[in-house]
Parts: structure tokens; sequence; C-alpha cells
């Protein structure tokens, strides 16, 4: 939020319905600023056509498709998606992702049947899934960057392992030992390691971030969320009350657990009020992270601002999910490409053509396993 | 043939330069030249690939036609160059299918309707088909150690040490096994006695652990009334209903977490509702399954079809009405549908 302020008066104003330019107040070099939105050029019913037959060739292949699919999908947003009027791309090889969902889906398959064999077996899944987490993220970061290009150049994530440990497993250590006083200051650390490895040709990324920010942040989301799951876990109770008081307990005879509903309630109230609270976090850190980005090239520097507003985003989510609900699933395209737009929309670009400079471009080849680990456990890279 | 309109990007440099693309068939070449300002091609040219060494990338939607040369440079290119040049080099079969399924709403529709028939079909009979034959060839290790792991557990959250005096457990276990030896082929089971804190119930773990909760006794008239409800967990017994309840709740969610894994994590929480009435269905069948086996047993042994149904009715009382409400989402079948199994059996044979 202050940065887009600050932004806003150093190249005096933008407009963010497309294309503007502007000249720069700040004295010396009268240079050309120009400010650009990404487009995205796809919609709803087109990809609802790709889903769908993503979706029956994987379930016809008893999913092995699914790499394929996956691929096809971010191929769909990222070909379709303009900025100054060149499209990005995503190059992976489906076949490379296999054999990485494999592994996972027999990770999986140990975890979920583990629990009915012994107690330890999903503990011990646990815990070497927390130990090679940072590894998993650091291989994913790679070959994501790797496989995305712009003006077909690849990007390139230039961070390392142990940078990887220090960000998602030392420092989050440090913040339960400190109770949580450093745990702004983690996640400060976790996004700064995102921010500050990306590359494109030569053009590194600087990030000018600071963690009084993210202080601020958490302190007052922390606050409205345990505020409210404290009021949804109340009304929880009373619901649970009056149904068991009607139903005069448990009548299952035969199985074991409780009546599905009393489970359903808790789960449909709780995870969306927590997940938006989170959001909310989320989306102020994310404007101000990105807002906080330089991409260094020979021609100048290109700077973004994100203005995503926490109650529009919160909007669109949860109507998303109640329409994605209410359609028994069909809605899930429409969804998909109404959250990438509005992601877009608030994501502005200044002097992208100055990425036109840049040299030293070249490509790597990188192992998928990190990738597609990072897919199944819902990993956000934050764009 | 020559096409013009390309952009042709070096790979190394991230400047597109306006191109002109000419195929030579005959000698199965494809020239990329650079546009002069007339349009028309300018000497040299910027690259010269071999047709058959070209990877062509068509787009997903509506996006640009790539054309990827092997030195890594690449050729956005029109329509027609790709046409002309697919007769010759295709991608993948499944590539050229995706793509002609996907510019097609009437076959989006077809796979769309496909696709749920395919749901549906794998949820119904694909799962629990697998998870049956899992379960028959599951060792009997791992269910040993599965009954006493929730045994565990179950101990630690619903129930607590029987109070039953161990003469009356003798004498119930006793008068059971005398009806059970009466019946060919009954599997193997162990009955177990406990106090719980959810009434009175009844439940079969894997590996024969059947567990009757000491209200349930009590709930019971006549001791024949207890033996119809082992009965009736014998009969989960003799289907393994526990392990294959507990494969297909884990095929479920493995079927559900692949297939809606791209899908942010919101989603997943409505996920959890088809997958909840999905179990609440397939656990009705094996009610009346269950049920289908006592009434057999009772047939054969001589303890009847009757002390089944008064404990039914008892219980139905004792949770006031169970048919009145929730029994659309119950995992019980309504009362009156199970007596009448009950006494269809029984009809059946004329003793
Ligand atoms: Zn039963």
């Amino acid at each position: 939020m202050d940065l887009s302020e600050f932004e806003a008066r150093e190249f005096g104003g933008s407009d963010s319905g497309g294309r503007t330019s502007g000249r720069s107040e700040a004295g010396e070099i009268l240079r050309e600023v120009v400010y650009e939105n990404p487009r995205f050029t796809g919609g709803g019913g087109e990809y609802f056509r790709i889903w769908i037959v993503n979706l029956f060739l994987s379930l016809v292949t008893l999913g092995i498709f699914i790499p394929w699919a996956k691929v096809r999908t971010r191929r769909y947003f990222y070909r379709n998606t303009l900025l100054d009027g060149h499209a990005f791309d995503y190059t992976a090889d489906p076949r490379k992702l296999l054999i990485g969902y494999l592994i996972v889906g027999a990770a999986l398959l140990i975890y979920g049947f583990g629990e009915f064999v012994a107690v330890w077996i999903p503990l011990l899944l646990f815990v070497v899934f927390a130990a090679l987490y940072p590894w998993v993220r650091w291989k994913s970061l790679r070959f994501f960057a790797a496989y995305s290009t712009y003006r077909h150049i690849p990007l390139r994530f230039t961070g390392t392992a142990g940078g990887a440990y220090a960000a998602f497993l030392g420092w989050p250590a440090l913040a339960v030992v400190t109770a949580g006083i450093l745990g702004p200051y983690a996640a400060f650390r976790a996004r700064a390691y995102y921010f500050e490895n990306f590359r494109y040709g030569d053009a590194r990324s600087r990030f000018s971030a600071t963690a009084g920010y993210f202080y601020r942040v958490y302190l007052l989301g922390g606050l409205a969320i345990f505020g409210g799951l404290f009021a949804v876990s109340m009304l929880v109770g009373a619901l649970v009350a009056v149904v068991a008081a009607t139903a005069g307990g448990v009548e299952d005879y035969g199985g074991t657990g409780m009546p599905p509903l009393l489970v359903l309630v808790p789960m449909l109230l709780i995870y969306p009020a927590l997940f938006l609270g989170i959001a909310v976090i989320r989306v102020f850190i994310l404007n101000y992270c990105w807002s906080s980005t330089a991409l260094r090239t020979p021609a100048g520097r290109v700077r973004f601002v994100s203005s995503i507003h926490p109650v529009r985003y919160g909007w669109i989510l949860s109507t998303n999910l109640i329409l994605t609900i209410l359609t028994l699933g069909i809605y899930l395209p429409w969804a998909k490409v109404r959250l990438h737009r509005y992601r877009l929309e608030c994501l502005e670009v200044i002097n992208a053509p100055n990425l036109e400079s840049i040299t030293g471009a070249g490509r790597e080849e990188v192992a998928a396993v990190g990738e597609s680990a990072a897919d199944w456990l819902d990993i956000d890279f934050g764009l | 043939m020559t096409f013009r309109g390309a952009k042709y990007f070096d790979g190394r440099s991230p400047v597109a330069q306006a191109a002109v693309v000419r195929l030579d068939s005959a000698r199965g070449v494809a020239g990329i030249f650079a546009a002069a300002e007339s349009g028309e091609p300018a000497d040299p040219p910027l690259a010269e690939v071999r047709v058959d060494a070209l990877y062509l990338d068509p787009p997903v939607g509506a996006g640009p036609w790539v054309m990827r040369l092997p030195d890594g440079a690449v050729c956005e290119c029109p329509q027609e160059v790709y046409t002309a040049l697919a007769r010759e080099r295709t991608p993948g079969t499944l590539a050229r299918f995706s793509r002609w399924a996907e510019s097609s709403g009437r076959v989006a529709v077809v796979c769309f309707l496909l696709s749920v028939v395919l749901v549906v079909v794998f949820f119904r009979y694909g799962i629990p088909l697998m998870a049956e034959n899992a379960a028959r060839g599951m060792p009997a290790e791992i269910e040993t150690m599965v009954a006493r792991e929730s045994m565990r557990a179950l101990d630690r959250t619903f129930l607590s040490p029987s109070a039953l005096a161990p003469e009356r457990k003798e004498a119930l276990r006793d008068g059971f096994d005398a009806f059970a030896a009466r019946k060919p082929a009954t599997p193997t089971y162990r009955i177990e006695f406990r106090r719980s804190r959810i009434g009175p119930n009844a439940f079969a773990l894997p590996a024969g652990l059947i567990v009757i909760t000491d209200e349930l006794v009590e709930l019971a008239e006549t001791d024949a009334e207890v033996y119809a409800v082992a009965a009736h967990e014998l009969g989960h017994v003799h289907h393994n209903h526990g392990m294959r309840s507990a494969l297909q709740a884990a095929g479920h969610f493995i079927v559900i977490t692949v297939f809606l894994g791209d899908v942010s994590s919101v989603l997943s929480v409505a996920a959890a509702l088809p997958s909840v009435l999905i179990e609440t269905g397939h656990s009705r069948r094996f009610e009346l399954e269950a049920d289908t086996f006592a009434a057999e047993f009772g047939m054969a042994t001589g303890l009847g079809v009757a002390p089944l149904v008064s404990i039914l009715e008892s219980l139905t009382d004792a949770y006031g009405g169970e048919g009145k409400h929730l029994s659309w989402i119950s995992t019980h079948p309504p009362t009156a549908e199970r007596v009448e199994l009950l006494r269809a059996i029984e009809a059946e044979h004329p003793e």
C-alpha cells in the first residue's frame, strides 16, 4: 500500500487500465516511463473445453495423462498471457514430471494406508517430509523457472539449497523456539528467498522489502483470524449440541464415527474462515513484495506495482467456491480464469520494454521430482 | 511456398525479428528469412533447418503457433505454415487428439458426459471391486495389526473396559459359539465387550474382532437378541467389510486428491462433500449385506430372524425414531427397509 502511493508520486500517477506513458518528474533524466498490465487473452469457455478434455483423458488413462494435463493447463495460461505484446510460455516435458508423480503418489499411498497399520508410519513420513521440504521447494523453484519463458528466454532461479534450508527450516524453527516472536521475520526471509533470486538473462532481481511491514501485517491479521475462529467455534459447538440433543446420540450401529453431518458442519465453516483470513494476510504481503521488487536490465529498471484488494480478492475466492459447489465443479474453469484475470489486472509492470535489452540467456536441464512434489502439495509461487 | 508475418527469436536474445518462412518441400528444408521493409525475404537466411528436425509445438487454445529449431531458436508463425508442415511432421497422437477435441464444443460436451459416467462407474463399481480384491489379498498379519491399532484408538476415545460380570460374558460367548457351530464355514471371530460413551452399539473390526457394548447387552430383552447382533457383525466379518471400507475410503481420498490436486485448497473442502455421500451409500449396502447374512445364519442355526427384528426396533426406539430425520445422509438404511428384507429372507426358508 505504502509503496504504490510512493510509486504514484514518483512517476506522476498511473492508469491501471491499459498501457500509458508519462514523463518522470524526478528531473535530470527525462525518460519515458511505460506502465502496462499483463493481459490474458483466453477465456472461461475455451479453458472449459481444455479442462474437460484433460479430465477425460486423465480418467481414461487411469491418471497417466495427469502430467500432460498439468503442462497443457499451465501452457494455456502462459501462452495466452501477454506483456508488451509478447507471450509467456511453459516448456516443461510431461514425461519428466510423470516419474516425479509416481514417486510422490507412492509416498501418498503409504501415508494414506500407514495410518491403518501403525500410528508411527505417518509420523515417520511426516518427519522425512519435513527434512526434505526445503530441498523440494528449492528444486521446484529451479524447475519452474527453467521452463517458464518470456519472449522465449527462460527465467532462472539462482537460490541455493543452503538458502532454502535456512529460509524454510532454519528460520521457521527459530520462530518456534522464540514462541513466534521471529515468525514474521521468518516469513520475510522465505519471501526474500523467492524475490531476490530470480534472473531474466543477465537481469537480476532486487528485493528492497524490510521485515517491519511483515510484523505489522501478521500482528493485525493474526488478531483478526483468532477473533473469527473463536466466533466460528462457538457457533459449531452450539450446532453440535443441538444436533446431538435432537438425534439422541449416535445412532450408528455397525460402523464407527459420528454422523457425517456433524463432521461437515465445522469443515464447511472453519476452513473457509481460516482460508479467507490467511488470504487477506497473503494479499498484503504479496502486494508489498511485488512492489519492492525490481529487475535491473541494461536499459534500466523494470518494476512492479501490485494492488490486489483484500475484500475484492476474498469476494472472488468465496464466490468462486460457492459457484463451484453449486455447479458440482463445472464452474471450476471459469473460476480459475476469473482469478487469473484479476491477479493480472492488479499487477502493473513499469517499463516492461526494457526487458528486450537483456543478454546472456542460457538454458539448463532440471530434474522434475521437486516440481511434481510441489504441485501435489499445492505450493503457490506467489505469481 | 512463402509465408509472411512470422516472428523469429534466436533463443539467446529477447528481441523479436519480423520474419518470412519459406518451405522447400523438394529439398525438405525450411528457411527463415528476416523480412525487409517491403516485406520481402532478405538474404542470407537467419536459419535453414531440415523439416524433420523441426519440433512443432501446437498452441493450447488460441495462443501463438510455435516452431522450435534444434539450436534453441523459436519461430512464432502463421497457422498456414503449420498446416503445410503438419503433413510431414505431425506432433504426438495425444497432442493432436487433445487439440482436435478442445477446439470443438460438441466434443467437449461428449467428454464431459463420458467423464461423469466414468467417475460414477469408477466410484460405484471400480473402487469397491479393487478394495474387495485388495482386502482378500491382505496378509493376516496386517489385518491383525489394523484391528489392534483401531481397537487401541477406540479404547482411547469412545470405549472403556466392560463392567459386565466375567461369567455373564462367558455365557454370552459360549451361547453364540453353540449357534455358530451349527452353521458350516463360519469365519473365525472373537467377541469383546466394552462400556461405551456412544450408547448401545456393536461393530466389527478386521481380523474377525467383534465388539459389543455393555449398553447393547442391557438393552437386549433376551440373549437371543445379543446373538442376533453378533450374527449381523459376523456378516460384516464374513464379507470383510471393515477392511474393504478402510481401503475404499483411502481409494476415494487418493482419487479425489489426484484429480483435484491442481485446485486451490478451498476447493478440496468441496471435494470432501461427494466423498462423504459416497461413503454413506457404500455403508448402506454393507449393512444390508450383513443383515442378509444374519438372517441366513438365523435360519440355518435355529436362532431365527425374530431376535434381530426386535433388537432393531428397540435400537430405533432408543435413538428416537431413526427413520424420521437424517435418514438420507445416515450410514444406516431405515429400519423399516431392513425389517422388510429380513422378513423376505425368512419367507424364503419354509421351516
Ligand atoms: Zn452393521
